[in-house]
């Protein structure tokens, strides 16, 4: 992109902008005002005042189109130093050049003013040649910084938004992903809704309980586990149909094989080859280790206690609830009552004591 | 009087002058003729008289500034010797100085309305 200054106007990015081309001149002594005026008369507007309160108000009405101030220090009423404190103060003229024009031979006076960010010190008498290029690149600087400074903003915001839809279409695509195995599978697209919600209540209910291994975890943290969530039988994509959608109980070798779908859906994401995205990381942990139970008696590692991740253990006992209050090709729905009897109860694996209270703070809450 | 009679009696930065004015040497000359009604001169004369420091430094400052924009090198010297001993608290020496200056400060006030336009 380019940026480039006229005169008057700025071209920035293909769009012609208008520039400020205004210079105020600021001194009590109407000599010094003509003299600056004489120097810059026919290229600028000039605006003339001769203490801080003119300058002040003349500022207010003029803010968007003064290019540069040139500010006498000792001056009757408002001192140029009272002026410039008001400007930093209510953020008035921050991207525009100012100079002190002084014959205040005082140095700490002078250095003091380099705090409110003005643009530089020009000691009278000057040389009209010197001070007129001197004035002159710095608004050019200024404008240059400016006109740098509006581009990345608006870069800034593209990137922003590319961003936001790259993360809704990755959040979409991981849902229709989810979707499809559901269907696959004979169920509908509720299953993969009400995992990630339940996910995200039993989370958001240990984190409060302040239960190990979920009480540092953010807000954005839970979300994408909510919705890594919804992958965690991505690997029954690879299960056969006639096993997947058996009517009746599954022999041992089915189960077997219908085991795998956790370690299957683990190669499967590592298959996408993203390292470094969040959901898809939490999405490998949950869908290898979403059968795991906190006795060891779980599949495919026969992991024990806190080695499984505690989104693991949630989203395991999301799915078995889930599972327990909704029809299956191999068995009926179970109302609430009897889902939450029958977790409690063990029937579908043991969980963790923590894991059970925030479950059962939460399982009246829970979508049906 | 023409500019370069003036220089001729008066220590004036001419070419310095005329350079800050655009090279508009009318606009020159007219504030050249207006410095004598300059109320920064009443307000110096009247400082000496009450002996008041401030005013005489305040009023000696302003003088110096617009002193040197006209190319008035003496008297913008001499005001800004007497802004330097207000500055230093040395206000007996900044009077007996300002009071000195006087008299060229008239000359130069006389010769000045003896300018053309």
């Amino acid at each position: 992109m380019i940026s480039f200054c006229t005169q008057n106007h700025m071209f920035t990015g293909g769009v012609l902008m208008h520039a400020a081309d205004i210079i105020l001149i600021v001194d009590d002594a109407e000599i010094n005002r003509t003299i600056l005026s004489e120097i810059f008369k026919g290229e600028y507007s000039l605006l003339e005042a001769a203490d801080g309160e003119a300058a002040y108000k003349l500022t207010l009405n003029h803010q968007h189109d003064i290019a540069a101030v040139l500010l006498d220090l000792h001056m009757p009423g408002w001192s140029g130093l009272q002026y410039l404190s008001r400007l930093r103060t209510e953020t008035l003229l921050s991207d525009v050049p100012i100079f002190i024009i002084t014959s205040d031979p005082n140095e700490s006076t002078l250095l003091s003013t380099f705090d409110y960010g003005i643009a530089d010190v020009i000691e009278k008498p000057f040389n009209a040649a010197f001070l007129k290029k001197r004035v002159q690149a710095q608004i050019e600087l200024y404008r240059i910084t400016q006109g740098l400074k509006d581009e990345n903003q608006r870069k800034a915001a593209e990137l922003a938004l590319k961003t936001a839809e790259f993360a809704q279409l990755n959040l979409k695509v991981i849902s229709a992903l989810a979707a499809a195995i559901e269907f696959r599978s004979g169920e509908t697209g509720k299953h993969v809704r009400n995992i990630g919600l339940t996910t995200k209540l039993i989370l958001k209910r240990l984190r409060t309980l302040g239960v190990s291994g979920s009480s540092t975890l953010s807000d954005e943290e839970i979300n994408a586990i909510s919705y890594a969530a919804i992958l965690h039988d991505v690997g029954k994509i690879s299960i056969a149909d006639s096993i997947l959608n058996k009517p009746g109980k599954l022999t041992v070798a089915e189960f077997d094989e219908m085991k795998t779908h956790t370690t299957k859906g683990a190669a499967f994401i590592d298959s996408i080859d993203i390292k470094n995205n969040a959901i898809l990381n939490y999405a490998r942990d949950i869908s290898l280790h979403h059968h795991e139970r906190v006795d060891g008696r779980g599949y495919p590692e026969g992991l024990k206690g806190n080695a499984i991740t505690i989104w693991s253990q949630v989203v395991g006992l999301a799915d078995a609830f889930d599972a327990l209050t909704h029809a299956r090709c191999y068995k009926p729905a179970y109302s609430r009552e009897k889902a939450i009897a029958m977790i409690l109860d063990g029937q579908c694996g043991a969980f963790a004591a923590p894991l059970l209270d925030a479950f059962l703070d939460v399982a009246p809450h829970l979508q049906l | 009087m023409t500019l370069q009679e003036l220089k001729a009696v008066q220590p004036l930065d001419l070419t310095g002058a005329l350079e800050r004015f655009g090279g508009n040497q009318a606009l020159y000359i007219k504030y050249l003729k207006r410095f004598p009604s300059d109320p920064s001169l009443s307000a110096f004369s009247a400082a000496l008289k009450a002996q008041d420091s401030l005013a005489l430094q305040e009023s000696a400052h302003a003088l110096k500034g617009i002193c040197g924009n006209l190319g008035l090198t003496e008297l913008y010297t001499a005001f800004a010797s007497i802004v330097m001993l207000c500055r230093c608290e040395d206000t007996v020496a900044a009077l007996e100085q300002g009071k000195a200056l006087l008299p060229a400060l008239t000359r130069t006030m006389t010769l000045l309305q003896d300018l053309d336009d």
